[in-house]
């Protein structure tokens, strides 16, 4: 399929351009963003021992409040009583 | 011949000559003076976070007490290989020796990951015994290895003995994509765990578990020498034909049998000096190797002939569903965007001391088929800008060609349009990827920060005056 040149078609072009590239860079971003938060702030707690409430006391004895802690590990125990991880290591951070 | 993608007016008139903007010009210099100084300051930053001792001291600590919870004290690191002694205390109030905790950097340092060496916290009961593995610090890409921060590879490693042999995919499972950095990781851990176990616990372990560190993958050699000898064919041949064939190769090879496409984590590994072993990663250093004296001699001939992200938008662009005919000026402009994201990421990572920062382009996306929803968003924006735009990433984002570029625009045999060019525009016609600019008097030059070696503005040359020159610096 080729592309008819015309005045209009030039214009929208351009805002076609802008658009797919403020997108990207957008997302870059983001992306660049999440690297720098990752590496500011990196995880509190790693392992597969701790649950919620392992989180909680520890986030007590460090002197945080609770609600300091941006996310939780979650976990589940299924019915023979093995703990099955849910979340994605890296996701509890000090704020 | 590829589409003109450009308006016919538009982008910078010759008319407008350096010498007719003064304050721009001062201001680009004053720019340029504050990149080079805030690169500057950032290294200064980067060399003093690597000469502070103890950085990871706080983990290290959090780290013994979840290998040993039991054990109440551990002593400063001590002996020969340095070791955290455990002490339990008995009814009697003596201490008693219960666990070896030590760092494979500092008992085997000759093991090295994809980036440099992976620090890890090792737990030793007195009989020999792993209570288990704690990263403590590495720098490989995260999209590739984030396996290794799962519970369940960590596991892996807790009641493994010093006698046993620690084989990769049979004793512990590996992970795809990430064969370096565990292939690095278990054998730092079996020579970690068997020095300590002879030297510090005077166990007998057999010298037959013993093997020689870095293997040479000869046979992956082989397919990089072949393709190499392919890109350096189809380059003297200068015929497209040939430059497709290469890059499909280097799509097979590099991309998704190797996935070792170059990145900025690759570039800021490189100036921060976290390279990996010779031996284990010399596929690594051929194809870097290659790119950057192919920069310095020709241009960036990586991008044009092994890029297999490269060549995956190369091969979209054929599609033609539909080509954008946007501003030059735009384009023109648009191609800065990638000088900021190379500095940001550079300044970030020579700061925080940690490479990954700069791990945004999504190449390892495509290959390694891993990545979080933003990654997966940027591939298909970078997929679907290149069906609109020629190699849309590479043009306006990729930073390790960019890398490549600032390099290739001193290179010493680049490609140059002759002084005899009747200026009859043809040869900018044609490159889809805007690499020929004006110059201030209206005659046009090869811009060879952006121009990828392809060879056809020299193929569509009606007067044969494009070819290589003795280049000066610009």
């Amino acid at each position: 399929m080729t592309h008819k040149l015309s005045k209009d078609n030039l214009k929208r072009d351009d805002l076609i351009f802008v658009a797919v590239l403020v997108l990207a860079v957008c997302l870059v971003g983001f992306i660049i963003g999440n690297n720098l938060y990752d590496s500011l702030y990196p995880p509190l707690f790693t392992g597969p021992e701790i649950d919620v409430e392992q989180v909680l006391k520890q986030i007590d004895a460090a002197g945080l409040k609770p609600t300091e802690a941006r996310h939780y590990r979650v976990i589940e125990k299924d019915r023979q009583g093995n703990v099955n991880e849910i979340s994605r290591p890296g996701q509890l951070r000090k704020r | 011949m590829p589409a003109r993608i450009f308006r016919a007016y538009g982008g910078r008139s010759p008319s407008r000559s350096k010498q007719a903007l003064p304050a721009k010009n001062i201001m680009k210099k004053y720019l340029k003076l504050a990149i080079i100084i805030s690169l500057m300051l950032a290294a200064g930053v980067h060399i003093a976070r690597r000469l502070a001792p103890g950085e990871d001291k706080q983990k290290e600590q959090a780290a013994l007490k979840r290998l040993f919870p039991q054990i109440q004290s551990f002593s400063e690191k001590t002996g020969q290989p340095p070791c955290y002694e455990g002490y339990s205390i008995n009814d009697q109030t003596e201490k008693e020796l219960k666990a070896l905790c030590f760092l494979t950097t500092d008992v085997a340092p000759e093991v090295k990951g994809y980036a440099g060496p992976i620090k890890l916290l090792l737990g030793m009961d007195s009989e020999g015994v792993l209570s288990g593995i704690e990263i403590i610090s590495h720098h490989e890409t995260p999209s590739y290895v984030w396996g290794i921060e799962e519970p369940w590879f960590k596991e892996q490693f807790k009641g493994k003995s010093v006698y046993d042999a620690f084989r990769l995919d049979k004793d512990i499972d590996g992970i795809s994509r990430a064969t370096v950095t565990v292939t690095a990781i278990t054998e730092g851990v079996r020579r970690s765990a068997v020095r300590v176990g002879r030297e510090r616990l005077g166990l007998e372990i057999p010298a037959a578990a013993e093997k020689p560190w870095g293997r040479v993958a000869y046979f992956d050699l082989g397919l990089l020498i072949g393709l190499l000898g392919l890109a350096a064919l189809s380059f003297i041949l200068k015929k497209q034909s040939w430059r497709l064939i290469t890059l499909v190769a280097a799509i097979a090879l590099v991309g998704f049998y190797h996935t070792n496409a170059l990145s900025s984590v690759n570039l800021v590994n490189i100036v921060t000096y976290r390279l990996p072993g010779l031996a284990q990663s010399l596929f690594w250093y051929i194809l870097m190797g290659v790119a950057l004296v192919g920069a310095l001699f020709l241009g960036r001939v990586y991008c044009g002939y092994m890029c297999p992200f490269g060549a995956v938008l190369e091969f979209l662009e054929r599609v033609k569903v539909y080509r954008l005919t946007f501003s030059e000026r735009l384009d023109y402009r648009a191609k800065y965007i990638k000088y900021a994201i190379l500095w940001l990421v550079l300044v970030a990572a020579l700061v925080l001391n940690n490479a990954n920062v700069s791990d945004y382009e999504p190449f390892n996306t495509l290959f390694t088929r891993a990545g979080d929803w933003l990654d997966w968003s940027l591939l298909v924006v970078a997929i679907g800008g290149s069906l609109l735009i020629p190699r849309f990433f590479c043009r306006y984002l990729c930073g390790i060609g960019l890398g490549l570029g600032l390099i290739s625009k001193y290179s010493l045999r680049r490609l140059k349009i002759k002084p005899n060019c009747q200026n009859c525009q043809q040869c900018k016609s044609a490159c889809p990827y805007g690499a020929i600019d004006y110059k201030a008097d209206g005659s046009l030059s090869i811009n060879s920060v952006e121009c990828i070696q392809c060879h056809i503005c020299l193929n569509n040359c009606p007067q044969g005056n494009i070819g290589r020159k003795q280049g000066t610096a610009p």
